[in-house]
């Protein structure tokens, strides 16, 4: 039996974004050719660098015309560009389904996939999707065709958020499960073990997968913003704990704040492009802003 | 535990308000799904701990507050701070209330009562270095010790044996003695003021007293003043406010009208049974209806009098003040009113000798008219005058004596000063510059209405308030004829009863040391005027006579503490005080004639009775009743504001030692010094603690955001 639609994603608004462009910063691997660079070098037309002959190399790769000049030998490097595979790892566990006015963190993760699925698709880039929460619960397989995108999005509209949360073992998982050097963006709140996640991600960039995650987060849940004795439930385990948050709520930031700085941290270390995504701010422009970052910085820029 | 004032209690369920918040903020709180819940049970699990502590606190802070200022709304009595007030100082001065009013009775016993055993346990349990003084007061102090010693088992001893008196209250005597015991133990120290805080006694002495009470705790180095109200709460009071016998002279054989005025002060209509005792038996009841609050009369018939002296009680049915439900009176009926009529010149021809119209005025010659007259005349010629004891007439009247001799006039000097009434008429053969030498009157000479023969004058009576004359012109007894009259020239201090027509005076009245001498114009004799024709002589020296017996006459009752004086002649005298006592009479220093009991703080009938010491002419012994001051049935209360005022800038504090003491005032602002402001202090303290609470509530966790498993995760 089909799972009932969750909820509705915003195609004109999904595809207002699929102009923009999503590179792999680093080299992945396609069976297409496309926009991003390809650890395979030598047949392609974009000339990369020269490297010293060493015996085993390629003949037809020397520059003759350095070795004329010169009287050394190296060889020509070329970079192929070729198309992308990239892996949508969706969090679909309980505390997904924070939010307000119905407007979840699942949906805002929902559209923001869509929304990355549509983009890449229109750049040619193959694009699957994982969605998960102690385990995986979807797998679809990355595809290039212009229906794929019907799956994915239904597949998301369908999604529906609950169960525990154990992104680390799951990102091992999927890690197995990824053989060919991917893009891999992971949307979650990722409300598990700092230092477990960060193990996991560091087995995508282990086999040399690119990773970017998208980290939702409500405004709440930072600055912590209630001022009166409240039952706060959990959406995962459904504990109950009645608190004063004017007590706990300095503690609260500083524990979130050392939370998320230990993640950025984490993340910067290990090379993986970490944004974090507040849901008061539209997923489009959030979307917006941090690819116009990424291409800045892949041009040689910093983040300012 | 007894609180001043317990109409506040009713607000005591607001003391449950912290507690019923911390319970329905437990309960009523908003519910939250919340994604975040590992922060949340990492910062909560030692921080909630903390926040419920605090809750916890919280709440003990403002159900603290909340007691603590409906502590200081109610003031409870706190047992312990009587002690500490008195066992703090270094000596203390206890003066025992021991006036009429603390009488006043509940089921627990009387005031006096229960001060004294208050005084007593709290004096035997000062602490060994604090020295005392005790005594009693009322309208006079009364105790051996003045001065402060250390032996408190003596003082308390005092104290126990102290007696209610049926004495007015007389607080400044009090605090002034209380002052100067302390002064006289070296200054500093508290006085202990154990009374019921009746109103009229601490206005006992008027305004001067209080300034010699704020000079008296300034030398003794303005010592605490601890107030105990020891008064049990009276709702209303019945009393025997006044006894009135008429006639106001009694003579042997008279029926006279007794009326008891009695009082009701508080509470609504009531009927109060009054009854007459007289001469050991009762005689009579009445029953008095009150409507409300005030006055009303029992009147009673006694039976004729036989001489001698008599004594009775008018006495209610007993309320919670007994003190004032009886009250004494004593009367001393006389056979006759002996008189001693002098005459200068002395004839066997009837109304030819100067004061036979005098002795017929006061004594007809008709045995008829003998018989109705009060008086007893005897006449003797003035020479003889010194011969007799002047003291034993009402009256001595001088009819145209020349002049006195020595000894007369010495005679009549001590007679004066003792209280006699001497009535002078000058005449032909009086030597006016021989009187005006006595010092006893100024006589000038004849006037100018001797050439002009007998005259028809007016005779204007000037003193509208004379008991002697007022009502003469009224009765048209205003016209004489006058031939010769002696000008009088009075002293300023002189009271002028009469002038005739061209303002001459006509008749004078001196005070001369206790007595009194009355002088006419002319002689009581026809050669002057035809005054002796007239009703005027007859009327006036009566009237003369009557009023100086009312004035001088023993009084139906003194108040508590009045000194008895009775003339002294050689021999002793004992006292039998209305509790049996036996106690001698004292002869005054310097003042042989007189002899005096002091000792009357006890009401009831004092009788002399040994020794012929003031025996009348009767030979009964002489009585004397004593009541208690009808101040004392007064119920007002004064207000502790205004004993602050009084007692200028010493420090007050009105303090019951236990909840059987009584209440103490209401409103007092020394009450709130001693237990109400602690408690607000207490309250503010409470404040301060809570919000010093709530600041470091609002200060971050800290502690908490180290100890989270994120951060130990961030630090990894």
């Amino acid at each position: 039996m089909a799972a009932r639609p969750q909820r509705k994603i915003d195609r004109r608004q999904v595809e207002r974004l699929s102009h923009l462009e999503l590179r792999a910063r680093l080299a992945v691997e396609g069976l297409f050719s496309g926009i991003h660079k390809s650890p395979y070098h030598g047949f392609n037309v974009e000339f990369a660098e020269y490297r010293e002959y060493s015996p085993g190399d390629d003949p037809r790769y020397l520059d003759w015309r350095v070795l004329a000049r010169s009287d050394r030998f190296f060889v020509k490097q070329f970079e192929a560009e070729t198309n992308l595979n990239c892996y949508l790892l969706v969090d679909s566990s309980g505390s997904m389904g924070f939010g307000h006015d119905d407007h979840t963190r699942l949906d805002y993760g929902a559209s923001l996939a869509a929304a990355v699925a549509l983009l890449m698709l229109r750049q040619g880039d193959q694009v699957g999707l994982v969605t998960f929460d102690t385990a995986v619960r979807a797998f679809i397989p990355p595809r290039g065709n212009a229906r794929h995108f019907s799956v994915i999005r239904d597949a998301l509209e369908c999604v529906k958020a609950g169960g525990d949360t154990r992104i680390a073992s799951v990102l091992h998982e999927i890690a197995e499960r990824v053989r060919r050097r991917s893009l891999v963006v992971l949307i979650s709140d990722l409300f598990d073990n700092a230092e477990e996640v960060l193990r996991g991600l560091q087995h995508f960039r282990h086999r040399r997968h690119e990773v970017i995650v998208l980290h939702l987060m409500d405004d709440a849940e930072i600055t912590f913003p209630f001022d009166r004795v409240t039952l706060f439930e959990g959406m995962e385990r459904g504990e109950q704990v009645v608190v004063d948050p004017r007590v706990i709520a300095e503690g609260y930031r500083a524990s979130v704040g050392a939370y998320l700085e230990s993640l950025k941290r984490g993340c910067a270390e290990k090379n993986i492009d970490y944004q974090r995504m507040l849901l008061s701010e539209p997923f489009d422009r959030a979307l917006t802003a941090y690819l116009g970052w990424r291409r800045y910085r892949s041009s040689g820029g910093t983040r300012r | 535990m007894s609180f001043l004032h317990p109409e506040f209690l009713w607000l005591a369920p607001l003391v449950a308000v912290p507690i019923l918040i911390h319970l329905l903020n437990r309960v009523r709180y908003r519910r939250i799904r919340w994604a975040a819940m590992e922060f949340l049970l990492a910062t909560e699990q030692r921080a909630v701990r903390r926040a419920r502590l605090r809750q916890i606190l919280l709440m003990i802070l403002r159900t603290a507050v909340l007691l603590f200022a409906l502590g200081a709304l109610a003031q409870p009595i706190l047992s312990g701070a009587l002690a500490s007030l008195l066992g703090s100082a270094s000596q203390v001065a206890v003066a025992l209330d021991a006036s009429a009013s603390m009488s006043a009775a509940d089921a627990s016993g009387s005031a006096f009562e229960r001060a004294k055993r208050l005084a007593a346990a709290e004096v035997a349990a000062l602490p060994r270095g604090t020295r005392a003084a005790a005594f009693a007061f009322a309208a006079r102090t009364d105790g051996a010790f003045r001065v402060p010693i250390q032996d408190h088992r003596a003082i308390a001893s005092a104290i126990t044996s102290a007696e209610l008196t049926g004495g007015a209250t007389d607080i400044p005597l009090a605090i002034r003695t209380a002052a100067e015991s302390l002064r006289r133990g070296g200054g500093g120290g508290t006085i202990w003021l154990l009374t019921d805080l009746r109103d009229a006694g601490w206005h006992a002495g008027g305004k001067g007293a209080w300034d010699d009470v704020r000079a008296a705790l300034q030398a003794a180095g303005h010592p605490r003043i601890v107030i105990t109200d020891a008064a049990p709460a009276i709702a209303s009071n019945t009393s025997v406010a006044k006894v009135q016998v008429t006639p106001d002279v009694l003579l042997e054989g008279d029926v006279p009208r007794l009326t008891a005025a009695i009082s009701l002060e508080g509470g609504s209509g009531t009927t109060v049974k009054a009854s007459l005792s007289f001469d050991g038996r009762l005689v009579d009841t009445r029953t008095v209806q009150f409507t409300g609050p005030g006055a009303a009369e029992a009147v009673f018939h006694l039976p004729a009098l036989p001489s001698g002296p008599h004594a009775g009680y008018v006495e209610l049915e007993h309320d919670a003040l007994p003190a004032d439900d009886r009250s004494y009176f004593v009367l001393r009926p006389a056979p006759s009113i002996p008189v001693l009529i002098a005459s200068g010149q002395v004839s066997s021809i009837p109304f030819e000798s100067s004061g036979d119209f005098l002795a017929a005025a006061l004594e007809p010659p008709t045995s008829e008219d003998a018989a109705r007259s009060p008086f007893t005349v005897k006449a003797v010629p003035a020479s003889q005058l010194a011969g007799h004891t002047l003291a034993d007439f009402a009256a001595v009247c001088l009819a145209d004596v020349a002049r006195p001799d020595g000894e007369t006039l010495k005679a009549l000097r001590d007679y004066l000063a003792a209280g006699g009434l001497v009535i002078l008429f000058p005449g032909p053969h009086t030597d006016t510059a021989a009187w005006n030498a006595s010092g006893l009157v100024d006589l000038r000479s004849e006037s100018a209405l001797q050439a002009e023969g007998e005259k028809h004058v007016k005779v204007n009576w000037t003193s509208p308030t004379s008991p002697v004359t007022a009502t003469l012109a009224a009765e048209g007894l205003d016209r004489l004829a006058i031939a010769r009259c002696i000008r009088l020239a009075p002293a300023p201090a002189d009271e002028v009863l009469a002038r005739l027509d061209a303002g001459e005076p006509f008749l004078i009245r001196s005070q001369v040391g206790k007595g009194k001498i009355y002088v006419f114009a002319v002689s009581c004799q026809n050669d002057f005027s035809n005054l002796p024709f007239t009703p005027i002589l007859l009327i006036t020296v009566h009237r003369m006579l009557h009023t100086h017996l009312v004035e001088t006459g023993e009084p139906l009752s003194l108040p508590a503490f009045t000194a008895l004086e009775f003339p002294a002649r050689p021999g002793d005298g004992r006292v039998v005080t209305p509790g049996g006592k036996t106690l001698p009479v004292a002869v005054r220093e310097g003042q042989p004639g007189q002899a005096y009991f002091e000792q009357t703080a006890q009401v009831g009938i004092y009788r002399l009775a040994s020794g012929d010491l003031g025996a009348d002419a009767s030979g009964a012994p002489p009585l004397a009743a004593i009541n208690t001051p009808v101040e004392e049935s007064s119920l007002p209360r004064i207000q502790p504001t205004e004993v602050r005022t009084l007692l200028g800038g010493s420090s007050v504090y009105f303090l019951a030692a236990d909840g059987n003491v009584g209440t103490v005032a209401a409103d007092s602002p020394a009450s709130r010094a001693a237990t109400g402001f602690p408690l607000a202090a207490l309250a503010l303290a409470f404040i301060l603690g809570e919000v010093l609470l709530a600041w470091s509530m609002s200060r971050p966790a800290a502690g908490a955001a180290r100890r989270s498993p994120a951060a130990t995760a961030a630090r990894a």
